[in-house]
């Protein structure tokens, strides 16, 4: 069997996480519809664009991120088209001058960028027996992102996605939870690579599977055509939009209410590690690399993990599991955890000094309120039962409330130490050395 | 006369400096809660939620807005005659304003005590102030803030004021200038206007020979303030704008109209002003309500800006003026390292009757914007000053290099008296 040849490009739209809009001081915030408007960013006649310098920076760090070539101006440009969701009927965006061209981002090879540019979102539509238009989105901050079509898989495309979305969070300039867009174009060698664009789809699940869909259905038509085609997420599949001879003419003009912005001051900012970088250094640490891979997901378990004291391997262990467990779906900022605080706790249970579920525990309490570990183990008296004698009393008190559970382990009921061990705990509160008791019990049945 | 569209009815005295003044505005500058069309059936009803920052200056300066002045549709024409509600001339009812701030020009002249803040993109300002024997100064594009100005051509926009004398357009501009975060094509040049004039005598002005083709009574009076100037010990030189005789008109007309056709398509009835038929589809229920608002200038000039900007043409049309409009900036700036400043008639003839212009093709009529074009088209600062004493006014425009308003004022002053 022959190898598929597939070209795919991406086109994406990212929200940049500013705290007000593009064009206007109306915050980003979620809020009931239409709350977060103002002249501006509903249209207003009289109203003028100003630009929001955060979302400036933020362009150019993600222009910079994806080793793009940098212009020292930016210059908006008006993209003319009717749509119910954009209030002005135009949309502020760049054209002939994108802030970054030519760049490259490595995922699995090499992709090539074509371009990245600022631009402002229109409002967002909602359709039921009637439209309705929420405005509290129209004006936010877009970064859109263009690739050469490199990308060969749709794996490759989701691993190209999930790597950039990674990395727009270290840039800090994406928040996690907000929804990914892009327009897809998909091209076999069958077709002679006719290119076939699928417009607006959003996340990556729904990417992945216009990708294979269209290899699909391209391989398997007679004549495949240039053109622009729709997404219908409930039924799975594309269907045609326009053709080439209809492409759409945006008739662009310069934005004549910007003047050209000099951002030559901001080309100098220095970037952060990316994720790459911060996998390999955790993995010279002595981090397994599919830990450091899942610890890099999110920038604050990255982040948080790079300031505890404790063996990195270990603790890499304690991240991974223990630390994403508590945290849930809420961001290290959002809880009282610290990373000091947390590698005194792994610690403690690697000197044994204390239990392993009871450190569990303590680990949520420290989610939620600040607890010195060391004082709070100390006060609550948690510390691991280490007296062998203390011990033994317990066992043999264990042993003689559940003799039937005794008679059990001795007919061959494997279950029933668990059962010895779990009421030896009980008694003592989880904090008997568990090894030691579990060696006690045995010595003393057999 | 019909200068005034909608008048404010809770208007109050003007306070302070602006005492004893009343006070109008042209139609496209928004004012909060009172009715702004910009002379457009299309935002018949609007009613800004916002003042523009002008407006907010002259409430802060003690004034308040007596009415909003009438315009030709979106500031689209030259007579005033391209509204719902077309304004006379009143010195002779018969005869155009001028346009397109025909309603502030009228006003003035109608009116003891009154100023208008009126707004240029090719000559809106200058020109009906010429055909109303008033005085209407434009000045440098950005030191007059646009935000709150409905837009024509957002790059050739400029806020401007109509008066009679010149002292009051320094007084205004006083008051309205500045720097303005809202707006940012405002520039940070602030001056006091109402300081003692520059010393005319010495000066040189330039008299472009391509600006010179006018109505024998338009020229002879323009003649005899030349020689009047003379006499005062004012220099007169011979200069050339030949590129602008030239490219001007098409220049601004391209980039105008391109810019306008962006800036009307907002006006689809969904949020504002006119409600169509609501029960028709998007496409439709837009449709029908621009084809039935609209005016027949503004429908002409969205299609031709359209046009100018699509892909397959912008390269030869949009694109090209905006190159051409750098070497005419160009020109200028070349006359103004040998004069002070460029004086010719404001326009070729004195105000025309409704039944001349009635049958003028659209082409004959943007001809007629030669003479303030260029100057509108590199925002370099004028005014118009009556300069015909019998018979039916005319002006004489004085025009300065960039930020050279209160030069333009001065030798404005010194021609007034």
């Amino acid at each position: 069997m022959s190898i598929l040849k597939i070209k795919i490009g991406l086109e994406i739209h990212v929200t940049i996480n500013t705290q007000s809009k593009l064009f206007c001081s109306c915050s980003t915030k979620q809020s009931s519809p239409n709350t977060q408007v103002c002249p501006v960013c509903l249209g207003h006649p009289g109203s003028k664009p100003v630009t929001n310098k955060e979302a400036v920076k933020k362009i150019i760090l993600i222009a910079k991120a994806l080793n793009c070539e940098l212009r020292e101006e930016l210059i908006f440009s008006r993209k003319s088209y009717f749509y119910p969701d954009l209030s002005k009927n135009y949309q502020i965006t760049q054209f002939e001058e994108p802030i970054g061209e030519n760049g490259f981002f490595e995922s699995k090879g090499k992709i090539r960028i074509k371009r990245v540019h600022l631009e402002e979102d229109p409002a967002s539509i909602t359709r039921t027996n009637k439209t309705l238009i929420d405005y509290n989105r129209s004006g936010t901050p877009l970064a859109e992102i263009v690739t050469e079509p490199d990308i060969t898989s749709s794996l490759q495309a989701r691993a190209f996605m999930k790597k950039l979305l990674r990395d727009l969070q270290y840039l800090e300039v994406f928040n996690g939870e907000d929804v990914i867009k892009a327009d897809v174009n998909v091209s076999v060698e069958k077709s002679g690579f006719k290119r076939v664009e699928v417009k607006n789809v959003t996340g990556f699940k729904d990417i992945q599977s216009v990708i294979e869909h269209e290899v699909r259905r391209q391989q398997k038509e007679e004549v495949v055509e240039n053109e622009t085609r729709g997404w219908d997420a409930a039924k799975r599949k594309t269907y045609s939009m326009r053709k080439k001879e209809t492409e759409a003419d945006y008739a662009y003009i310069y934005e004549p209410d910007i003047p050209i912005i000099d951002v030559s001051k901001f080309l100098g900012v220095k970037l952060p590690k990316l994720s790459d970088e911060r996998i390999k250094d955790f993995i010279e640490k002595g981090v397994d690399p599919v830990d450091a891979d899942i610890i890099c997901m999110r920038k604050d378990v990255a982040d948080f993990f790079e300031k505890t004291t404790s063996e990195p391997k270990i603790t890499s262990y304690w991240v991974r599991r223990e630390l994403l467990r508590v945290l849930e779906d809420n961001a290290v900022e959002e809880t009282f955890l610290d990373a000091k605080e947390f590698s005194k706790l792994i610690e403690l249970v690697e000197k044994k000094t204390l239990n392993e579920n009871i450190a569990k525990e303590i680990l949520e309490l420290m989610r939620d309120k600040k607890i010195d570990v060391k004082k709070y183990v100390e006060k609550n008296n948690l510390k691991t039962l280490n007296d062998d004698n203390l011990i033994e009393e317990t066992v043999k008190r264990v042993l003689k409330e559940n003799q039937k559970a005794v008679e059990d382990y001795k007919s061959g009921e494997e279950k029933a130490l668990q059962y010895l061990v779990g009421q030896d705990m009980k008694l003592t509160k989880g904090k008997a050395h568990p090894k030691k008791t579990n060696e006690m019990i045995l010595e003393r049945i057999e | 006369m019909n200068y005034f569209l909608a008048k404010n009815k809770d208007v109050k005295p003007c306070k302070g400096k602006l005492k004893g003044y009343t006070i109008s505005v042209k139609d496209n500058i928004c004012t909060k809660g009172l009715e702004t069309t910009a002379g457009s059936q299309i935002l018949k009803g609007y009613k800004p939620v916002f003042d523009a920052t002008v407006i907010e200056k002259i409430k802060a300066s003690g004034g308040d807005i007596l009415a909003k002045a009438n315009m030709d549709e979106f500031g689209f024409g030259s007579f005033n005659i391209n509204t719902h509600k077309v304004p006379q001339n009143p010195l002779d009812k018969s005869r155009v304003t001028g346009g397109s701030s025909g309603g502030s020009a009228a006003a003035v002249k109608d009116l003891d005590n009154h100023i208008s803040i009126a707004e240029s993109t090719g000559g809106s300002i200058a020109n009906p102030a010429s055909f109303c024997g008033v005085v209407g100064y434009t000045p440098t594009y950005g030191l007059v803030s646009r935000y709150g100005l409905i837009d024509y051509a957002n790059s050739l926009d400029k806020i401007g004021i109509v008066s009679r004398k010149v002292r009051e357009c320094k007084m205004m501009m006083n008051i309205i200038q500045g720097q303005d975060f809202k707006d940012s094509t405002s520039i940070k040049h602030e001056e006091d206007y109402e300081k003692k004039s520059l010393e005319v005598k010495g000066m040189t002005l330039g008299v472009p020979k391509e600006y010179l083709e006018a109505s024998k009574e338009v020229k002879e009076a323009f003649e005899k303030t030349i020689s009047q100037l003379k006499s005062k010990g004012v220099k007169i030189k011979s200069v050339s704008l030949k590129k602008n005789a030239n490219y001007s008109i098409p220049t601004y007309y391209l980039i105008a109209m391109s810019e306008a056709s962006t800036n009307l398509a907002k006006y689809s009835g969904l949020r504002y002003g006119v409600e169509g038929n609501t029960n028709l589809k998007y496409n439709d229920y837009f449709k029908q309500v621009r084809t039935e608002y609209f005016g027949d200038e503004a429908k002409r000039r969205i299609v031709l800006g359209t046009y100018a900007r699509m892909a397959g043409f912008r390269e030869q049309y949009y694109d090209k003026a905006l190159r051409v409009r750098t070497l005419l900036i160009d020109e200028y700036k070349e006359v103004f390292k040998e004069v002070d400043a460029i004086i010719h008639p404001t326009m070729p003839m004195v105000a025309p009757r409704f039944e001349e212009v009635k049958n003028l093709d659209p082409l004959a009529i943007y001809q007629m914007d030669l003479l303030t074009v260029g100057a509108n088209l590199g925002g370099f600062p004028h005014i118009s000053i009556p300069m015909k004493k019998e018979g039916l006014p005319a002006g004489i425009m004085i025009t300065g290099n960039h930020l050279e308003d209160f030069k333009v004022l001065s030798i404005g002053e010194h021609i007034e008296n």
